[in-house]
């Protein structure tokens, strides 16, 4: 296990495929929870990012995510400009095999030159974390993690392997999943639904946070591992938004920013959890039968 | 390092390679997928690429047929293991699997798009990236810790940090870290599109004509181990990795940050992690892609980290020209490059160079070889969105030596690595 101050937020959201809002109608056609009407504002990063461009709509929940926890950890300030120091590990799922279909289909039977560079760029997962380093001016150690299901997990994993190696003093854990079109689609626990999942985690080493105010001081342990026999732990309601349902649909059962969200959310914005409890995390790659698991115990 | 593995354009092996920086041999050819050429420039001349023949492919002996990606990763990954079995037993159940890609098992999708039906799981399972990984451990019955890394083309370095803390962790015996990217219409039209192509062909690196990319497909491995557990067993070290840091521009979605300031800075910290300074250096080997902004970037990074008159002295060299710029698979090829360098004394010259770019100012080894002065090498590793890796190796004696006096353990900083 490794000791850490801890600051976590996320973000979901999830739509009906447009057959059933065309059968149920509009009114009943979006369940939304914590729905990104927040946006985050083209002035937050003067000298980052030129105000006048919309932010990439691919990577703009993970962007919030990751807004909110830099904030919530003082690492970040909106509008400042400044860089922040520290890592970034992200992980990635789904996204970037839908820009890579969609870039496949335009050249086939074009020249090379008469594409969109867009869908080529975010074709590669790394786009996510390019973005991010230069919104926030991240330039210190930069991975992704794209391994399926089990992303979120490995993701926090290495970057938890990092701080206890001493090779970084604080990290961003950052995890994407979308689930849309054709993808929602093939996936058996969607039922066709579109569904986008971000989560980000700010982690710093205990030695080094240096009783920085506000983060909750963790020991947090990952375990994955193969040929597991469990069933899928049930996506249970963590600490939803207050307008928000209760139970998580099925859809973002294996998305694989749902364990950091859960971690996320079990720390909390508002309230800490007493020291000394803990949780455990359990999150599976349902195709490939592994599965991992995050615990984390607050310093008590 | 006790085991190595590539595949590339140059062959199978990395005698294959070594032979064609040897006789200054380029095996960069015109490309043509799905059986039409792809054009470059308003001529409609072909593009250019190095594609690994057919010959060095060959047929897997047995099982299901593979894509093009997993049959380079098999081939590399059975050639490093076989080169660190030739010590003591190393079971496959105690290796661990590392591995990096930037765009996956691509070809899937190109299939696919080519031919498109409703997506269900057999086709995602094929185009994701964790198919791969899995299948990559599964060909050679890795029973370690497996994780899988997209990073562009520093995808390797980030399969080695992790396969360095898994080593350092205790999770397993040996860790393969390797990585892979094939060429293909969606690759090479993607750099096409970012107009990062050399419109000539030509990849002349630090060349006053330097004007753009050519890919280069590739898959590389090395298999790690501590270096006393590689010791015990009786296995040739072929290298030791000594450092390495990997650091972000945060300047730029596609373009590294031209003063190359986060360069500068895993140089520094790659040298200090390993206690060393830039009179150590023996060679230093670049990410040499023919971009007139990478290729000045190094020089500026170099000379500030190391100073002026280290950077007018140290002899400079890279691999590039012989089978391109061999994306995600270009930090591990760097490594095994290097551990090839320390075994042959001597630095090979930068061909496909007629008179260097003014901006350009290292001092890059032409025409004749220049001797290895130290058995301490420098590798420098640029990607795509302003990555820099630096990676400081030695010879198996020369790390003994510097570290055996008490000094500091051979390692990047608390990991002891």
């Amino acid at each position: 296990m490794i000791e850490c101050a801890a600051w976590g937020t996320w973000s979901g959201w999830i739509e009906e495929d447009s057959r059933r809002r065309a059968l149920r109608g509009r009114r009943d056609g979006g369940a939304a929870l914590d729905p990104l009407e927040e946006r985050l504002g083209l002035n937050d990063f003067p000298g980052r990012w030129n105000p006048r461009r919309e932010l990439p709509p691919q990577i703009e929940p993970l962007a919030l995510a990751a807004a909110r926890a830099l904030a919530r950890a003082g690492w970040w300030v909106p509008g400042s400009g400044a860089r922040v120091g520290g890592g970034l590990v992200v992980s990635l799922d789904g996204g970037a095999l839908d820009s890579a279909l969609d870039f496949a289909r335009q050249i086939r039977g074009g020249s090379p030159r008469s594409v969109s560079p867009t869908a080529f760029l975010f074709s590669l997962p790394s786009a996510a974390a390019s973005v991010l380093g230069l919104l926030f001016g991240l330039s210190d150690y930069q991975a992704t993690v794209a391994a399926g299901p089990l992303s979120g997990v490995r993701a926090l994993g290495h970057a938890v392997d990092l701080l206890a190696l001493g090779r970084l003093d604080r990290v961003l854990v950052a995890a994407l999943s979308v689930a849309e079109g054709e993808q929602a689609r093939a996936l058996p626990s969607s039922g066709g639904r579109t569904a986008r999942l971000a989560a980000a985690l700010c982690l710093s080493r205990a030695a080094a946070a240096g009783g920085a105010a506000g983060g909750q001081d963790v020991a947090v342990a990952i375990e994955v591992a193969a040929g597991g026999r469990r069933s899928p732990a049930p996506v249970e309601a963590f600490a939803p938004p207050a307008s928000g349902p209760h139970r998580l649909p099925g859809c973002f059962e294996h998305l694989a920013a749902l364990p950091l969200a859960r971690l996320a959310s079990w720390l909390g914005p508002t309230r800490r959890p007493p020291a000394g409890s803990g949780t455990t995390i359990h999150h599976r790659d349902p195709w490939r039968e592994e599965r991992g698991s995050i615990t984390a115990r607050m310093r008590g | 390092m006790t085991g190595r593995g590539l595949v590339s354009a140059a062959g199978r092996g990395l005698a294959s390679l070594a032979e064609a920086l040897r006789d200054r041999r380029s095996h960069l050819a015109p490309l043509s997928f799905h059986g039409a050429s792809w054009q470059r420039g308003p001529d409609c001349e072909p593009a250019i690429g190095g594609w690994a023949p057919a010959e060095a492919l060959g047929k897997p002996a047995e099982g299901p047929p593979r894509g093009r990606a997993l049959r380079l990763a098999e081939l590399a990954l059975e050639e490093a293991l076989r080169e660190a079995r030739r010590g003591g037993e190393l079971p496959a159940a105690q290796i661990g699997l590392a591995l990096g890609t930037a765009l996956g098992p691509v070809e899937e999708v190109e299939s696919w798009s080519a031919a498109p039906k409703p997506l269900d799981r057999a086709a995602l399972e094929a185009m994701g990236f964790e198919g791969l990984e899995d299948r990559v451990a599964r060909s050679a019955g890795l029973g370690g810790p497996r994780s899988m890394f997209s990073s562009t083309c520093v995808s390797g370095l980030c399969a080695i940090e992790q396969a360095a803390a898994d080593l350092a962790l205790g999770r397993c015996r040996a860790m393969a870290a390797g990585a892979l990217d094939t060429l293909g219409p969606i690759m090479h039209s993607g750099f096409a599109c970012l107009k990062a192509l050399s419109p000539t062909g030509r990849l002349q690196p630090f060349d006053a004509g330097h004007d753009g990319i050519v890919l280069g497909e590739a898959a590389a491995f090395v298999v790690l181990e501590r270096f006393a557990d590689a010791r015990e067993r009786g296995a040739p070290i072929e290298a030791c990795l000594l450092s390495q840091r990997l650091l972000s521009d945060g300047f730029h979605i596609t373009s590294p940050d031209p003063w190359g300031q986060a360069m500068t800075r895993a140089i520094t910290l790659a040298l200090a992690d390993a206690g060393l300074s830039a009179s150590d250096i023996g060679c230093i080997t670049v990410t040499a892609t023919g971009s007139p902004v990478y290729d000045r970037m190094l020089s500026k990074a170099v000379e500030k980290a190391l100073g002026p008159e280290a950077a007018g002295r140290i002899p400079v060299t890279t691999w590039e020209p012989a089978v391109g710029h061999l994306l995600a698979a270009t930090g591990i090829a760097a490594l095994v490059h290097a551990s090839w360098l320390l075994a042959e004394g001597r630095v090979h010259p930068v061909f496909e160079v007629r008179a260097l770019d003014p901006e350009c100012r290292l001092a890059y080894v032409l025409g004749s070889p220049a001797p290895l002065a130290s058995p301490v090498v420098l590798t420098l590793v640029v990607g795509f969105g302003g990555q820099n890796g630096a990676s400081v190796l030695a010879s198996a004696p020369a790390a003994l030596d510097l570290y055996s006096s008490g000094s500091p353990a051979p390692g990047a900083g608390e990991a002891g690595r």
